[in-house]
């Protein structure tokens, strides 16, 4: 995702749908391939997905493959007018869908049933909103803990 | 399961989940009655006929989306003026008026007696609909800029 060249935690706001989107491709792949009975296929996509999460959680939404795939090739190509939201929602939002689908695949390395299957659709429920009409639910938990003050943010420093 | 019948399910799962985004409200509108805005916005303009007041937050992803509309609603119609307050710096107003989610604009008139609140990614077009009712209620004649 491009930044404001003025604002350095900020992302352009298509650039999290864009992720997205490509997010909820590959949770609806794995959750296809989880369906027929490949859980080798499965269980390997679901551990990529992990891992791009845990990229995104780390580094920030900005240096995620998906952020640097927006900035380079889909951005430039958009139309010039664009809104900057602070990065750190989104990147909390990377973290859940972390969360979510790790405990997943732990609960599956378990073999408890279905743990692996719900876990992608929840996620893919999540990204799936967030690609199509930008509702980010990782970023509203996030607001929602800095409402009630469990996350502290700059406001109240 | 079968490929076929996995295909089917999880297309009807892509299905579902876009039906739900459809079916989601982007934004809320609430008309209320006998409610004034009391708090000290110097920022606003008494003169004019309707007073948006923005309501946003430090990690409000929709609000430079609607600070631009409003920008561009009072470029087009004089008889209206808009103004911001930041929650962030604000939580006791949040409390006042249960403000739940930024961002949402409440309309005020002249008066500053809170005619309708919104909230959420409001579309110019609500606006516009909005501003177009309750200039129909006062005698100021609209004046829309083309």
């Amino acid at each position: 995702m491009s930044s404001n060249p003025s604002h350095s935690n900020t992302v352009d706001t298509r650039g999290p749908r864009f992720g997205a989107a490509i997010t909820s491709a590959l949770l609806l792949i794995a959750i296809f391939l989880t369906v027929t009975g490949a859980v080798v296929a499965a269980t390997t996509l679901a551990i990529i997905i992990v891992v791009l999460f845990a990229w995104g959680a780390i580094a920030g939404v900005q240096n995620h493959p998906w952020g640097l795939i927006f900035r380079s090739l889909v951005r430039p190509r958009l139309s010039k007018q664009a809104e900057f939201e602070d990065a750190t929602p989104p990147r909390f939002a990377q973290l859940i869908g972390l969360i979510v689908v790790g405990v997943g695949l732990l609960l599956h390395a378990f073999a408890v049933p279905y743990a692996l299957l719900i876990a992608l659709i929840a996620a893919f429920i999540a990204a799936g909103l967030n690609a199509s009409i930008g509702f980010c639910l990782g970023c509203e938990i996030y607001l929602l803990l800095a409402r009630i003050g469990v996350i502290k943010t700059r406001a109240a420093h | 399961m079968p490929w076929e019948i996995a295909l089917i399910v999880t297309s009807a799962l892509l299905v579902a989940v876009l039906g739900l985004g459809f079916l989601l409200p982007k934004y809320r509108k609430r008309s209320v009655q006998g409610e004034q805005f009391t708090h000290e916005n110097t920022s606003e303009h008494p003169d004019t006929a309707l007073n948006f007041v923005l309501f946003s937050s430090d990690y409000c992803a929709n609000c430079p989306a609607v600070r631009r509309v409003l920008t561009e609603l009072d470029d087009e119609y004089p008889q209206i003026s808009w103004s911001e307050v930041n929650l962030s710096h604000n939580l006791e107003l949040a409390k006042h008026y249960q403000i739940m989610r930024t961002p949402a604009v409440f309309v005020l008139n002249s008066n500053r007696d809170i005619l309708t609140r919104f909230s959420g990614a409001v579309a110019k077009s609500a606006f516009v609909a909005e501003i177009q009712t309750q200039l129909n209620l006062h005698p100021v004649e609209e004046n829309h800029v083309q």
